[in-house]
C-alpha cells in the first residue's frame, strides 16, 4: 500500500511538472500599460551618475544608424539600449528540434539519398536580406562525394553528386516551394529549378530587395554515389547565414 | 517523506537549468551599423541579439570581412586570408551568449584603430551562430545571423563617384510613359558613398516631373559599381488593358507627347559636397492618348453624319407633308 502511495505521488509530481513547466517564469514583463519587449542584459555604462541636485541612470550608447539622437546648442543625448524602440531586425529560425540534422540514409549507386529541413527568415530591413550557404560536400576522412557545383543538374544515380535546392521536387519526391504572405524571399537561380540541385559554398540561395514577411524555406538535399565511391561514413556541416542588404 | 522531498528537489534542479535547444532562432536588431573614427582612436559600438523562441539558445560570435557581391547590396563574406587586418581591431565584450527565452543581449564592442591606418572604408560582419551538431552519416545544419559594420576611418579620404549608363527603360522611343530610369553609380574612391538626388523630367509643353533617387540610402562600396533604378509611378502595371485608364490619366495630366528630357542630378555627402549630372532625351508617342484622340474624332464624324441624315429626313418629311396638303 505504501509503495503504491509513493508511486502515485511521484507520478503526480511528474504530471504537474510536465504540464506546468518552470519556463513560465521566463515570460516577458508587462502590465496593462506597457510591455518590455525583451529582458536585457548587457555590459557597459555606469548605472547611476549624480550630483547634489540630480541623479541619472544611464546606459552605454548605441552606434546604430537608426538610434535616436536628441540635441540642443549645448548638449546631445545618444539614446541607450533601454529605449527599446522599433528597430530593423533580421531573424533566421531553424524549425523544430530535429531540423539541426538531416539523415540521407545509406547511399547506393542505384538510387539517390535525399532529405530536407525547414527554416524561416523574416526581416523589415529596408533593402532586404540575403541568405547564403557555406560548408563542404559530404566527406569521409580523405574521401568526398563530388558536389554538383554552381550549375544545377538533375539527379543521376551512379554518378557522385551532392546538392541542394529550395523548391518542390518530384524526382526525388522532396521539398516545397518557398511560402509565406507576400512579400517574401525569392529563391536564387540554380536553387529554384524543380528536380535540379546545385551546391557551391558561399552561394546565395535566397534574397530580397526590400522588407519581407516570414518566409518558409524547405531545403532539399540530394546525394548520389558511383559504383567506385569509397565506402565510409560521410557527413558534413552546412551553415546558413543571413545578413541585411546595404 | 525524506525520499519524496529529495525526489522533488532533484526534479526542480533539472528543470531550473532549462534546456539548451537543438533548434535555433537568432534575431539581430540594427543589422547595419555605421561607425566613424580616426587613426589611433578607439571607437565603441554595440550589437543586439534576441532569442524569440520559448527555449534557451547558446550562441557564439565570429567576425568576418565582407565585400560587395555581384548583385547590388549583397555582402559576400571573405575568407580569413582575404579579409584584411582590420578584423583584428575588434574586441567583443562577450563572444559567447546563453540567451533565455525572449531575452535580448546588447553586446558592446570596441574597434581599436592603429595609428598608422590609412584613412578609408573598412567592412566587417559580426555573426552570431548556433552551430550544427555533426553526427555520423548526417548533414548537420547550423545558422548564423550577422550585423554589417561599416567603418569610416577619417582623414585624407578619396570620395569619388561618377554616373554611367543613364538610360530610360524600356527604350528611348516609347509608346507610353517610361517604366523606370536606371544608371550605374561608380565608386572609384576609398570610402563607401550614399548617392542622393533626383531625376527631373521635362517635355516640350513645359511640364516637369521630379523623381527622387535612393530614398532607401543604399551604399556603394569603394571599388564597386551599383545599378540604381528609379521607378515611375505606374511601373508595376504591365498589362495594356488593365492599366489603360490609369496610364491614360497620367499621359493626359503630364501632356506626355513628343520629346522629353531627363536630367539626373546626383550628390554624395563627403567632407565637401560632390555633384554629378547627366542628361538624356527620349520620345513618347502615347498609344492610349492617340487611341482616345482617334475615338473622339470618329465620334464627331459619326455624330455629324447622323445629324446630317436626321436633317435630311426631317426636310423630306416636311416636303412630303406640304405635297399632301396641296
Amino acid at each position: 500500500m505504501k509503495i503504491k502511495e509513493n508511486l502515485s505521488f511521484y507520478f503526480l509530481v511528474l504530471v504537474v511538472l510536465t504540464f506546468f513547466p518552470l519556463s513560465f517564469v521566463l515570460a516577458r514583463s508587462s502590465s496593462e500599460s506597457y510591455v518590455i519587449f525583451g529582458d536585457v542584459f548587457s555590459a557597459g555604462g555606469t548605472s547611476t551618475s549624480s550630483s547634489n541636485t540630480y541623479s541619472l541612470h544611464d546606459t552605454i550608447g548605441e552606434a546604430a544608424i537608426l538610434s535616436a539622437t536628441s540635441t540642443s546648442a549645448s548638449y546631445g543625448i545618444k539614446s541607450g539600449f533601454q529605449e527599446l524602440y522599433a528597430d530593423q531586425f533580421v531573424t533566421l529560425t531553424l524549425e523544430g528540434s530535429n531540423s539541426a540534422t538531416v539523415n540521407l540514409g545509406t547511399l547506393s549507386d542505384s538510387a539517390p539519398g535525399s532529405g530536407s529541413h525547414t527554416m524561416q527568415v523574416s526581416s523589415n530591413a529596408t533593402n532586404g536580406v540575403t541568405v547564403t550557404v557555406t560548408g563542404s560536400t559530404l566527406t569521409s576522412g580523405a574521401n568526398t562525394i563530388t558536389a554538383i557545383g554552381a550549375t544545377a543538374a538533375a539527379s543521376s544515380a551512379g554518378t557522385e553528386q551532392f546538392g541542394i535546392n529550395l523548391v518542390d521536387n518530384t524526382t526525388p519526391n522532396i521539398g516545397a516551394t518557398a511560402s509565406g504572405t507576400a512579400p517574401i524571399l525569392s529563391v536564387a537561380n540554380q536553387y529554384n529549378e524543380t528536380d535540379k540541385f546545385a551546391f557551391n559554398s558561399g552561394a546565395t540561395i535566397a534574397t530580397s530587395t526590400a522588407a519581407i514577411n516570414t518566409t518558409n524555406l524547405v531545403v532539399s538535399y540530394l546525394a548520389n554515389i558511383a559504383s567506385g565511391t569509397e565506402a565510409g561514413t560521410y557527413s558534413t556541416t552546412l551553415t546558413y547565414s543571413v545578413t541585411a542588404n546595404f | 517523506m525524506f525520499f519524496r522531498l529529495t525526489f522533488i528537489f532533484i526534479l526542480l534542479l533539472l528543470f531550473s537549468f532549462g534546456f539548451v535547444s537543438n533548434a535555433s532562432a537568432i534575431t539581430v536588431f540594427s543589422p547595419v551599423v555605421e561607425l566613424e573614427t580616426e587613426p589611433g582612436q578607439t571607437q565603441e559600438g554595440v550589437v543586439k541579439v534576441y532569442n524569440e523562441t520559448q527555449e534557451t539558445v547558446f550562441l557564439q560570435a565570429s567576425i568576418e570581412g565582407f565585400a560587395p557581391g555581384e548583385s547590388a547590396g549583397q555582402a559576400v563574406y571573405l575568407p580569413p586570408e582575404e579579409a584584411g587586418d582590420h578584423l583584428n581591431w575588434f574586441s567583443l565584450s562577450q563572444d559567447e551568449l546563453t540567451l533565455n527565452s525572449e531575452q535580448v543581449a546588447i553586446v558592446p564592442f570596441e574597434i581599436d584603430v592603429p595609428s598608422d591606418t590609412v584613412p578609408g572604408g573598412y567592412y566587417a560582419v559580426i555573426f552570431w551562430s548556433a552551430a550544427g551538431d555533426n553526427q555520423n552519416n548526417q548533414i548537420a545544419v547550423g545558422s548564423k545571423v550577422g550585423t554589417l559594420i561599416f567603418i569610416k576611418v577619417k582623414g585624407d579620404l578619396i570620395e569619388q563617384g561618377s554616373i554611367e549608363n543613364f538610360q530610360v527603360k524600356p527604350a528611348s522611343v516609347l509608346y507610353q510613359l517610361p517604366d523606370s530610369f536606371s544608371f550605374d553609380f561608380v565608386n572609384s574612391g576609398n570610402i563607401h558613398l550614399i548617392p542622393e538626388g533626383r531625376v527631373e523630367i521635362t517635355n516640350y509643353w513645359g511640364n516637369k516631373k521630379i523623381l527622387p533617387i535612393n530614398q532607401e540610402r543604399r551604399f556603394v562600396l569603394p571599388g564597386s559599381t551599383r545599378v540604381m533604378e528609379i521607378a515611375w509611378a505606374l511601373s508595376g502595371n504591365s498589362s495594356f488593358i488593365a492599366s489603360f485608364f490609369d496610364r491614360l490619366k497620367l499621359e493626359l495630366s503630364n501632356l506626355a507627347f513628343g520629346k522629353h528630357t531627363a536630367t539626373l542630378k546626383i550628390s554624395y555627402e563627403g567632407d565637401q559636397q560632390n555633384f554629378s549630372e547627366e542628361k538624356i532625351e527620349f520620345w513618347v508617342w502615347p498609344v492610349r492618348t492617340i487611341i482616345l484622340i482617334i475615338a473622339v474624332i470618329l465620334f464627331f464624324i459619326f455624330f455629324i453624319r447622323i445629324n446630317l441624315k436626321v436633317k435630311r429626313l426631317k426636310k423630306t418629311l416636311i416636303e412630303n407633308e406640304q405635297r399632301q396638303k396641296k
